[in-house]
Order: structure tokens, then sequence, then C-alpha cells
């Protein structure tokens, strides 16, 4: 992909650009040198912050939505298109009633 | 493993190069001096990683970013292509090559961006079309054709000066 350069081309490559005004290196250095570098997160903040979201993320996902009722204790296995279905019920039957 | 290039020692290996890429961008010295300023500024902040391989064509790449920030920022693309061009080629003592250098940096003026700059990352940064298209973020084969249609219409502009100069 790289083939031989023609003559056209290393005419052109021969001229030189022109170098940049002796000035502005001391003003460009300057001016990056007063810019603060700016501070990484320390490791250990990095390790606490994922800590604390995984422990966030585990207790989200373990805790139930709401309360068992003590009746209902056994029903942690419930799955969630049953718990549907019996909440829907419930308040059917409420509705009924009134 | 080498220490890292300090902040001078990069500014004396590729602030140059790297000006001129600007140049390719903005069409104009000023705005060129102010993302060359911007540039250092940014490279002050950060760390440059070390084990690269190949650090003019990772600052250029930086480089290019920088400058597609700045076209999307300030929307002149189209201003820039048609400015009046940047004075690119060093004087020269000989009148033949001086002319040279001036019609080509016209010539260069003319092309759109993408074949100007790669033309310039190519001829004058000594970059593989390989190297070029992983600083632009493009195909290999867009890098190659980009500076195959750059050449010949360098070459179209240049002809009858070019023709005149070389001993036939």
């Amino acid at each position: 992909m790289n083939p031989t350069p023609d003559p056209f081309e290393n005419d052109l490559r021969a001229l030189q650009r022109r170098p940049l005004p002796p000035e502005w290196r001391a003003e460009m250095l300057h001016a990056a040198a007063q810019t603060p570098r700016l501070a990484r997160t320390p490791r250990w903040l990095l390790a606490g912050w994922s800590l604390a979201w995984a422990a966030t993320l585990v207790m989200y996902f373990t805790t139930p939505a709401e309360p068992s009722a003590p009746q209902a204790a056994g029903m942690s296995h419930t799955t969630p298109p049953l718990l549907w279905q019996q909440r829907a019920a419930a308040i059917e039957a409420l509705l009924a009633a009134n | 493993m080498p220490a890292a290039p300090t902040l001078p020692e990069l500014y004396d290996a590729h602030a140059a190069g790297l000006f001129h890429y600007f140049t390719s961008f903005t069409g104009n010295e000023a705005d060129a001096k102010d993302l060359l300023q911007d540039f250092f500024i940014k490279l002050a902040r950060q760390t440059i990683p070390p084990g690269i391989a190949n650090l003019r064509a990772w600052l250029l790449r930086l480089a290019h970013h920088h400058a597609i920030d700045w076209l999307r920022r300030h929307r002149v693309r189209r201003d820039a292509e048609g400015a009046a061009p940047v004075e690119i080629f060093a004087t020269h003592e000989d009148p033949d090559q001086a002319e040279l250098a001036q019609r080509l940096t016209r010539a260069l003026a003319l092309l759109p961006l993408e074949q100007r700059s790669v033309a310039q990352l190519k001829l004058w940064d000594g970059l593989t079309f390989e190297e070029i298209a992983e600083v632009q973020g493009i195909p290999l084969n867009t890098a190659a054709s980009r500076y195959r249609y750059a050449l010949e219409k360098l070459r179209s502009e240049l002809r009858p000066l070019y023709d005149e100069l070389k001993p036939s």
C-alpha cells in the first residue's frame, strides 16, 4: 500500500516546511505549565465506590418489594406472575365487595 | 522502559508538524496557533501512556480529534477551505524553489480538507498509509485514495512550472 514514490513526490517532500516562530515556544510552554494537572481519582476511592454500588445492588435484588404478611411467609418463592394473579384477584374481590 | 518525554521535548520534536496539520483544518495561522496552544495545554493535563511505539502518530491522532472538535465548534469548514493560504514552506534562496513552494501552497489550499490533511501527513510528516488511517480513523484504502487524488491534483496544478523547472 506504500508504493515507491515518484520523482514528483520526492521533489514535494524535499521542500522544507517553515519552522515555528521561536517566541511561541516559551509562550506555549508557559501557558501549558500554568494548567493544573487533573488529579486522578485515587484507587481506594474507586474501590470503595464500587463496593458501595455492589452492596446497594445486592440489597435491591434480595429484599422483597414489600414486607411479607405472616400467612404469606411461604410465598417467598412465588413466581411473579402468580403473585400478580393473586393481587388482581384480591383487588377484584375487594371491588366486588364494595 | 524509556521515560515519557517532557512537554518541552514534545514541543521541540513535534510542534511544527502539529501546527502545519492544524493549518490544514483552520486555513489560517491565528486559529492554528490557538489550536496548538490548546493542544499543549491538554497534553500538560494528561499522562502519556508508556510504551507508545510511534509517538508522532499518537500525537497526530490526538491532534486530529482536537481539530475535528474545533471544526464542530466553529462550523468553519467551508470558510477554511476558501480562506487565503497559510505559508507552509520555509523561504528558499533558490528562486525556482521559492516559486514552487509558493505555487504548492496555493495548490494545497485548493484541495478539499480530507485530501490536504492526508497529503500533509504522507509527504511532510512521513506517515505510512496505515498510520494515516489510524490517525484519521478511516479505512486504509480511503487514506490511499485520498492521497492519490491529492497528488494528481497537485501534479496538474503545478505541471507547467514543474515541467519547466525539471531538467529534461
